[in-house]
């Protein structure tokens, strides 16, 4: 059914529209002002500095590092989230004993929300109380600072990655529950079965699905803040900063809004890039059944 | 899942006997870290620092022996001079509002995006898109002027719920306009032809015959927005006064005190999550439900 | 146009209907509709008594805060005393910037309380350039009985410009040792910079962290303790004086020496008090602030002028008052001066007895009885030294300060150089 009737149109359409554009684009149109300003210390008396902030952007050597990590994060939320949430629907939908039990369960880390998460995991590494150290003393062994500058990164990872295996997971789990049965029937006459099967048939069958993950892995994988701002804080000497955190910290601790929202724009610019590029990589002729 | 029982065996993914078994250790082991982290922190929210040390992961002994196993719980309430039931109260007046907002806002729109011949479907879509990438803090502060100027009109409108309520309609819904919107395009439109024909109006059919159809949609919209806006801690904790403030960022402000009482953190972290997650178990079957239907066909 | 209204009514009930099968507790939706529709209603205040005056204070005195109970009481005993008062307590805790983020935004938007004990110098600047702010003089003048027993000293260090704030509790920094630990070790407390490096090594033999320092969240305090005694009072007081740069090396030779515990990257503030208070840590250098929450009998704290070649006069300390009692002029006007009434009630003589008897260095002249021997050792360091200046850090810019205390666990570590390190903030000194 196609409605064509203008009014309804504009009258069910625009309240939803209105309310994004004032409360999300609005913000962001002076966001985009504010980047060439010297916005500090919430002073409304400003002034607009030209290209100035844009140009500490790129002599920033912590963006390089945020951005490093911002990739870290992309390419692990792509691959191990996508692909544990895949490998773990395939075979939680391969099974009967059990299966609503874990569907329960794996969805448990996305109610949480993730300043507990993150607290959670800080009290797991910390030195002194922590309860990875707690097992260490228990056995005898040297305690062990965790959170160093090369393994932050990883550290903040972990929780974050688990976090959202299971919304994924649960996603792709439907959607395979919708892959008609006499597909795997024929299949199974061919002789295909266990992971060929996984590989030709469900995978591909349900590649519109990954796609749509896909581009809500990397909306989602740049907005991650509250896990990592609360286990690292961004630290040790930055090495776990990414843009968000940069972003907070440039805004809200050192005090300036200019620079902070300079890092902002760069974020969307980001976002909007890597979501045009994703789209046209994952783009194929969706399957028909 | 109706297919379930019909066709079980041929899909085991490994083969023969052991590949049940293999398969069984691997969903066991992700089980396990998905439960042990809420076991661990539910057990040492019964227990004090040294305890949290000594025996990490063994049954709370201390506060039993003495009694008051809830003495964590109880220390909680000095956090805030507001208990933390009028918390909750706040936390679900604001995350109810919102999710009421957003379904409202989002059906609508979600109706027009699904069921109209619209010549800007796709800007749209893109527009929805690209506001899900805007992160909260580039807003937060713009919209304090906004709210500002809102407030001029209306007198007690600063620090009032709505304050929140607001920026997390406006927040929330682009997911909720989507997810909304493929899930609308998987109803059959004989019903709504037939409507038609018995003479009913376009807001006739988004009433009688959209909205309750959707109604499995909602659902799970609705618990992963509500989830999102209960779990929020930026915009409440700077827009609204103290006694407005939800149950999780009052929290929240456990681990930032100047103590270090880890088995009270403990008790924060368990507080905050035990009532989302009854939520979560006791509706989880709209939640899976509904929230797919709608990426799947997306 | 009214079929419309229709629709809508009918789509309130729907959606009313479906957010109570989400099970999200029927109450809280079923309040909302009405608002909902009405969409920027404003919340609907419960009109008691008309004539009641309603007041928001806003401090950081909540949670675990030293001084929490206190403030509630003080709150509690104004509204007893005045029934046509109510006061909301809107306090914020102040560690991870949420009280700073809360009064700044607060202030920006046009949401500022009517009372606010908060941080004066640059931290409390926003508040100042809000024109908000009103000033106490008159009001000083005018009810002597009431100034004359606040610290004339204390008032002139707080003064910006004109007198925002009135001082309350003060401060002083210093270094707390556990007597107790030393003595137990055989451990001579430092008195140069050999003896602190000896002290070093021998904790650190013993498994004991020497110094328990958070270069993450707050190393403030060493930097303005170390800055003092290499360049006394005038080296600390200049912006990036020459003697700068050396005294931030001393730090980095600290830190080579594993003077500092383990995970003193990563490790938050209040876990290094635990970490002085559990006696698994010798030394910590922190302010008054953080007395309370040590051992108050076996704990002390002196000066920290042990740097070899410092020009500091040696018993010069950081101290001064960093926080005040601010009013909002226009809500003040608004309430007929009840605002400033409950300050001059929270800053009389009895209440401020009773903010010190939990801790602080007194603004207000009062007597504090019962203190613990720690407290008196601070009083003693304070009241003998012959030099005392305010932290580096309420001199500059936030940020160019915020870019030295974050940038120096790139310099401990090697990262950075000190200079290279200065030469950045200078750089946002403006």
């Amino acid at each position: 059914m196609v409605f064509k009737d203008k009014k309804y149109m504009l009258l069910f359409l625009t309240p939803a529209i209105l309310l994004i554009t004032v409360f999300l684009y609005y913000p962001l149109y002076k966001t985009f002002v504010y980047s060439f300003t010297n916005f500090s210390n919430w002073s409304p008396k400003f002034s607009y500095i030209g290209l100035e902030n844009y140009k500490r952007l790129f002599e920033d050597p912590v963006i390089l590092v945020s951005l490093k990590n911002t990739g870290i994060l992309l390419l692990g939320t792509i691959i191990v989230e996508v692909g544990f949430a895949l490998v773990l629907a395939i075979l939680v939908d391969s099974i009967r004993k059990g299966f609503k039990f874990f569907r329960m369960v794996y969805f448990f880390p996305v109610v949480i929300s993730g300043t507990a998460i993150g607290l959670m995991f800080y009290l797991a590494v910390q030195y002194e109380y922590g309860l990875l150290n707690g097992l260490l003393t228990a056995m005898g062994k040297e305690k062990i600072e965790w959170i160093t500058e090369q393994s932050s990164m990883i550290l903040v990872l972990i929780p974050v990655l688990w976090q959202y295996v299971g919304f994924y997971f649960v996603i792709f789990l439907t959607a395979m529950a919708s892959i008609p049965q006499d597909i795997f029937e024929s299949a199974e006459l061919d002789g295909i079965t266990g992971f060929k099967k996984a590989i030709f048939i469900t995978v591909p069958m349900i590649w519109d699905v990954i796609a749509t993950v896909i581009g809500l892995v990397i909306a989602g994988s740049l907005k991650v803040f509250d896990v990592v701002f609360v286990m690292t804080g961004g630290g040790p000497l930055d090495s776990s900063q990414l843009l968000s955190t940069w972003l907070y910290q440039q805004s809200f601790v050192f005090n300036n809004q200019g620079y902070g929202s300079t890092i902002a724009v760069a974020i969307i610019v980001l976002g909007l890039l890597i979501y045009v590029l994703s789209s046209k990589l994952t783009q194929r002729e969706s399957v028909n059944y | 899942m109706k297919n379930k029982s019909t066709y079980i065996p041929e899909k085991m993914f490994f083969k023969g006997k052991m590949s049940k078994v293999a398969t069984y250790i691997i969903l066991s082991f992700w089980a396990l870290t998905t439960i042990a982290p809420l076991l661990w922190v539910l057990l040492n929210s019964f227990k004090n620092n040294d305890e949290i040390i000594s025996n990490a992961l063994g049954l709370p002994q201390m506060y039993l022996k003495t009694g008051n196993l809830f003495t964590n719980f109880e220390s909680l309430g000095r956090f805030s001079d507001n208990n933390i039931f009028r918390g909750f109260m706040n936390s679900f007046i604001i995350s109810g509002s919102a999710l009421f907002g957003i379904l409202l806002l989002s059906s609508m729109a979600a109706f027009v995006l699904a069921r109209f011949k619209f010549r800007f479907t796709k800007q749209v879509t893109a527009y929805l898109v690209a506001s899900m990438l805007i992160p909260q803090f580039a807003v937060i502060v713009p919209n304090f002027v906004i709210m500002r100027e809102i407030a001029k009109v209306i007198p007690n409108f600063q620090g009032s719920y709505m304050t929140v309520i607001i920026p997390h309609v406006a927040a929330f819904c682009n997911f909720a306009i989507l997810m909304l919107t493929s899930f609308m395009k998987t109803i059959p439109a004989e019903l709504e032809e037939a409507a038609i024909i018995d003479g009913c109006s376009i807001p006739g059919i988004f009433v009688k015959i959209i909205t309750p159809l959707s109604i499995p949609a909602f659902v799970s919209v609705g618990i992963m927005v509500f989830l999102w806006s209960y779990n929020d801690l930026i915009t409440p904790l700077v827009y609204l006064t103290k006694v407005n403030l939800p149950v999780t960022v009052l929290i929240s402000q456990v681990q930032g005190l100047y103590s270090t009482d880890y088995g009270a953190m403990m008790a924060a972290v368990t507080i905050t999550v035990v009532p989302v997650l009854l939520l979560y178990v006791f509706s989880q079957e709209y939640v899976i439900k509904g929230l797919t239907a709608g990426a799947v066909k997306g | 146009m009214k079929k419309f209204l229709k629709v809508i009514a009918l789509m309130l009930v729907v959606a009313f209907s479906v957010s109570m099968i989400a099970g999200c507790g029927a109450k809280a939706p079923a309040a909302e509709p009405a608002k909902e529709a009405a969409k920027e209603e404003p919340k609907k205040e419960e009109p008691k008594k008309a004539e009641k005056i309603k007041m928001r204070a806003s401090s950081f005195f909540t949670g675990g805060d030293t001084w929490t109970s206190v403030w509630q009481e003080g709150i509690k005993d104004y509204m007893a005393k005045n029934p046509n008062v109510e006061i909301v307590d809107d306090s914020t805790p102040a560690a991870g910037d949420a009280f700073k983020t809360k009064i700044n935004t607060d202030f920006a938007s046009g949401n500022e309380p009517d009372i606010v004990y908060g941080f004066t110098g640059a931290i409390g600047k926003p508040l100042v350039d809000s024109g908000k702010l009103m000033a106490w003089e008159d009001e000083l003048a005018k009810d002597t009985e009431w100034s004359k027993n606040i610290s004339k000293g204390a008032l002139e260090y707080i003064k910006a410009g004109k007198q925002y704030a009135i001082p309350y509790i003060g401060f002083y920094e210093g270094m707390f040792y556990n007597k107790d630990l030393f003595e137990k070790h055989n451990v001579k407390v430092p008195t140069n910079w050999d003896e602190l490096l000896a002290a070093v090594d021998a904790f650190n033999k013993v498994g004991i962290t020497p110094i328990a320092c958070s270069f993450a969240e707050e190393p403030h305090y060493i930097i303005e303790t170390f800055l003092l005694s290499m360049g006394g009072k005038e080296g600390h007081d200049k912006p990036f004086d020459e003697s700068w740069a050396p005294a931030l090396d001393k730090i980095k030779e600290l830190y080579a020496k594993k003077a500092f515990s383990k995970d003193a990257l990563t490790i938050k503030q209040i876990a290094c008090q635990q970490l002085m208070k559990d006696k698994k840590a010798a030394m910590f250098i922190s302010g008054s602030w953080s007395a309370a929450a040590l051992d108050g009998e076996k704990t002390s704290i002196m000066p920290v002028n042990l740097l070899p070649g410092g020009k500091a006069e040696p018993t010069s300390i950081i101290a001064g008052f960093s926080t005040g009692w601010y009013v909002t002029e226009a809500l003040n006007k608004k309430t007929n001066g009840e605002a400033v009434k409950f300050v001059k009630f929270m800053t009389s003589t009895d209440r401020a007895a009773k903010f010190f008897k939990v801790g602080g260095v007194p603004a207000i002249n009062t007597k504090v009885e019962g203190a613990s021997p720690l407290f008196n050792d601070g009083v003693a360091m304070l009241n003998g030294a012959k030099v005392a200046t305010g932290p580096v850090g309420d001199t500059m810019t936030q940020e160019s300060f915020t870019t030295i205390w974050k940038g120096l666990a790139h310099v401990v570590t090697g990262k950075k150089t000190s200079t290279q390190l200065l030469d950045e903030a200078k750089k946002l000194a403006k």
